[in-house]
């Protein structure tokens, strides 16, 4: 322990410049990055908001610093002494590697591991969270930070010589998990079966990034160890493209549900109806993009049967199209951005993407288009409804949300914030009609579109936050994140502003199930899509 | 008092190589505890290579080595308590002053001297609170010596230690080295590498000579200078070289009337009543004693002209 202690502050001393500028840096994030989170609105005069958006500035670039100031943190305190190499002092000095390896755990877990960790807890106390109660997740962001940045750099630093000779094989890394990633997914190389999933590519990572630091301490021999850090990642890069494509669909959506009937029960066993509106078909557009040699068109379709007290989520959805002599094609499973469906009946339009090919082959001929869409079912749970304070407000189970602040006519929307991850899937509604404080902005086209937002069956304002699966904490820098809760009215997307006292209700939605829900139609003819470009493409898988 | 052990260093066939080339070829030598060995040869005959697998700085491809009956391999942490290493291109803690260097290795030496690194500091007159990259080339040498000598290692290697020291440097750190040896009662064993014989030939006890990756020989310096003599032969008149000459008669030259070889296993009477015999009617026959440097060459060109004689010269050269 003693010579633990004695290279422990050894390195203290050496490194205090390193160390000062670190600390610096954290505590200047701590202090700028809960504007964040601040709403300019809340800065009152033209001036204040110049100031918020100079600090939004100054949060961003501290953000990129901190990171920065780690890796120069752990090159030096590594490189102190060198692994790599026949010629440093140390090597024939009486250094037990065990030791001299917990030296430099001991390094960064005071001077990476400790702040970080406080930094966490001031950050969730700004954010007007009970930070105590939040130490488990604090811990598990730490523990992952450390599993999937730092564990990996200080492997890097330890079969390196130099700070720029990690930075350029760093680097180096980068680019080639840049390029295979498009090969991926863009050529399609890869199965998906390893990337996908953190399961496999993360303790993959890690164990072999903490083999080649202890193998490294342990025997100085850089190339085995360097061969051991890069080792797994080839042999994930293989796995991808030696495995067949096997989408996790398949295993979560479709080994749910038994038989082959097409139209899966609902929670309560009432038929959940998804089909083709044909009345629509004069709103049909199409696209096409080059790139990734896809064509699509959009298929309006009605959404039916959603029990009351649920909803229904369309994940995913794949398409078959079968041809008049028994010529068929089938896609990957496709995104479905933004779906969510309250009980009533809904007229939305889904994307389809085929590959250009299949494409040509089958758009001369009456087709029958096969679509199997994956869809999660979800029930409301607690409720909560609020007379919008004009102070900050916490919800149960979501985060903190500012109130309407006194003198403001309204607010456009709620930036509300969430302890170490983004809340439960919530519902988020307030009446909208007859109330005299709400009021809506025709200037609709800034906000863009958001598939999302769309008026309750009611007429109430309303939008969701939030997502159904989370890990204890996100990974990052901050423990708190936001979301903009902001209400919408209609596909008119006309941005509502709520005052104080305005009622608003969240509504946490629980997973039920996953299943899947088959459209048929028969001699269905593809559109043009040669003819001229109508709306964006939707992002695939 | 130390446990005794016969040998401090022992290399058992060594070799080192590197894709073809053969750093090293099965090196065997052994140091005597209390020995002062000098290990001499070219540029790129290996020296470097052999200390550094002594101190497990690099691993042997074959043989082995053992120091303090330590294997090479094996050898670290605790190991270096007792082993001092001092090499003439050691990366050295640059930010840190001599004072904190020292302050900071001492806790790693149970045996570390204050006094003698006191006394050490001031022989070598030392400015302590001067970093180390601010020091000249001679300076820190001296600081690497007193931070390799103050826990009074048992075992001490040094590689090319006084290379491109000048002579007063080079004298100072001579003296605090043979300071050390005498102190401790010949109980520190050192071994040192050089290209340059005259720089150790006054002090080193034991000599070693390497050459291609090959020791040439390994003896005792007074066993050496006992063995070699450079004899001289005067005949009544020219003659050739008699044929079949002993392997251990070296470099033989005729000029004129005059013989002149390298005996290498100079035996008293018994060498002289053998060569009177190889020359039978000489005029006169004188054995005089060779300085060090004369051996050396005497036995590399022997060495090398072996080598032409085999073929092992081009050999190597394509390799």
């Amino acid at each position: 322990m003693r010579q633990i202690l004695h290279i422990f502050a050894k390195d203290s001393r050496r490194f205090w410049p390193e160390i000062a500028v670190s600390l610096a840096i954290l505590v200047a994030f701590v202090r700028v990055y809960p504007v964040q989170w601040m709403g300019p609105e809340l800065f009152g005069s033209a001036d204040d908001v110049e100031r918020y958006r100079r600090l939004q500035g100054i949060a961003g670039t501290l953000a990129l610093l901190l990171p920065v100031s780690w890796l120069s943190l752990i090159a030096r305190v590594v490189h102190g002494e060198s692994l790599v190499g026949d010629r440093q002092f140390w090597i024939t000095r009486p250094y037990v590697w065990w030791k001299l390896l917990s030296a430099k755990g001991l390094f960064l877990i005071v001077y990476f591991g400790m702040p970080f960790f406080l930094a966490q807890i001031v950050l969730l106390a700004e954010a007007g969270f009970a930070s105590f109660e939040y130490v488990p997740g604090v811990l598990y962001n730490l523990t992952l930070m450390t599993a999937i940045a730092i564990v990996p750099l200080v492997a890097l630093a330890t079969v390196t010589k130099s700070v720029a000779r990690m930075l350029l094989i760093l680097l180096g890394i980068l680019l080639a998990i840049v390029l295979f990633l498009y090969l991926a997914f863009y050529v399609n190389i890869a199965s998906g079966f390893m990337l996908g999933g953190d399961r496999v590519l993360l303790p993959l990572i890690l164990l072999s990034s903490g083999c080649a630091i202890v193998f490294q301490y342990a025997t100085r021999r850089v190339w085995l160890a360097r061969g051991a850090l890069v080792l797994p990642l080839v042999i994930v890069a293989l796995a991808e493209m030696a495995l067949p494509h096997k989408s996790t669909v398949d295993a979560e959506y479709l080994g749910t549900t038994t038989g082959t009937d097409a139209r899966a029960a609902n929670v309560a066993g009432a038929p959940l109806e998804i089909a083709h509106d044909g009345n629509r078909e004069g709103l049909r557009s199409t696209f096409k993009d080059k790139r990734t040699d896809l064509v699509g068109f959009n298929l309006p379709v009605t959404i039916s049967g959603v029990e009351a007290g649920t909803a229904v989520i369309t994940d995913d959805l794949r398409m078959t199209v079968e041809g008049g002599h028994g010529d068929q094609w089938s896609s990957e499973w496709q995104t479905i951005f933004n779906a969510r469906y309250l009980p009533g009946v809904w007229h939305p339009s889904v994307n389809l993407m085929m590959n250009r090919t299949a494409y040509d082959k089958f758009k001369s001929m009456p087709v029958t288009l096969h679509v199997t869409f994956a869809v999660t079912e979800v029930r409301a749970g607690r409720a909560t409804q609020i007379s919008l304070p004009t102070q900050d407000f916490a919800v149960p189970e979501f985060g903190i949300c500012p109130g309407a602040a006194a003198g403001n006519v309204g607010i456009h929307g709620l930036i509300c914030r969430f302890a170490l991850h983004q809340p439960g899937l919530t519902h988020v509604s307030s009446p909208g009609s007859g109330l005299p404080c709400v009021q809506r902005s025709s200037d609709a086209e800034e906000w863009g579109p958001e598939p999302a937002l769309e008026a309750g069956p009611d007429g109430s304002e309303e939008t969701w936050v939030g997502s159904l699966d989370h890990e204890p904490a996100d990974i990052g820098l901050t423990p708190v994140s936001t979301a903009l809760v902001q209400f919408h009215h209609g596909d008119r997307r006309v941005e509502t502003s709520l005052c104080a006292g305005a009622p608003i209700t969240f509504t946490r939605y629980e997973r039920v199930r996953r299943t899947h829900v088959d459209l048929t139609i028969t001699n269905f003819r593809l559109p043009n899509v040669d003819e001229p470009l109508v709306t964006t493409p939707q992002p695939s898988r | 008092m130390a446990d005794a052990i016969s040998d401090a260093i022992v290399a058992e066939k060594l070799s080192k190589r590197y894709g073809k080339t053969a750093a090293l070829d099965e090196v065997t030598f052994a140091v005597p505890e209390g020995a002062i060995y000098g290990l001499v040869g070219a540029n790129g005959a290996g020296k470097t290579t052999i200390i550094k697998t002594l101190m497990n700085i690099i691993r042997p491809t074959s043989g082995r080595a053992r120091v303090l009956e330590i294997d090479s391999t094996s050898l670290a942490g605790k190991g270096f308590e007792r082993i001092g290493y001092v090499s003439e291109n050691q990366e050295m803690p640059e930010g840190m002053t001599v004072g904190a260097m020292l302050g900071y290795l001492r806790p790693f030496y149970p045996r570390w001297d204050r006094e003698l690194e006191t006394r050490l500091v001031r022989q070598f007159d030392l400015p302590l609170k001067r970093k180390l990259k601010h020091l000249s080339r001679g300076m820190r040498m001296k600081a690497a010596f007193v931070s390799s000598l103050a826990y009074r290692p048992r075992v001490l290697v040094l590689d090319e230690p006084f290379s491109g020291l000048d002579p007063l440097v080079r004298d100072e750190l001579i003296e605090g080295l043979l300071d050390q040896s005498v102190d401790r009662d010949g109980e520190t064993t050192i071994l040192l590498s050089s290209h340059d014989l005259a720089e150790i030939e006054s002090f080193a006890s034991h000599i070693g000579f390497l050459e291609n990756g090959r020791m040439l020989f390994s003896d005792e310096m007074t066993v050496l200078k006992e063995r070699f003599r450079e004899v001289t032969v005067t005949l009544e008149g020219p003659r050739p070289l008699p044929m079949g000459l002993p392997a251990a008669w070296l470099k033989p030259e005729v000029a004129d009337c005059v013989v002149r070889f390298v005996h290498s296993d100079f035996r008293g009477e018994t060498t002289e009543a053998e060569v009177s015999a190889a020359f039978d009617g000489a005029r006169d026959i004188s054995f005089d004693a060779m300085p060090l440097r004369a051996i050396f060459l005497a036995i590399a060109r022997a060495e090398r002209a072996q080598r032409v004689v085999n073929g092992d010269v081009a050999g190597r050269a394509d390799a």
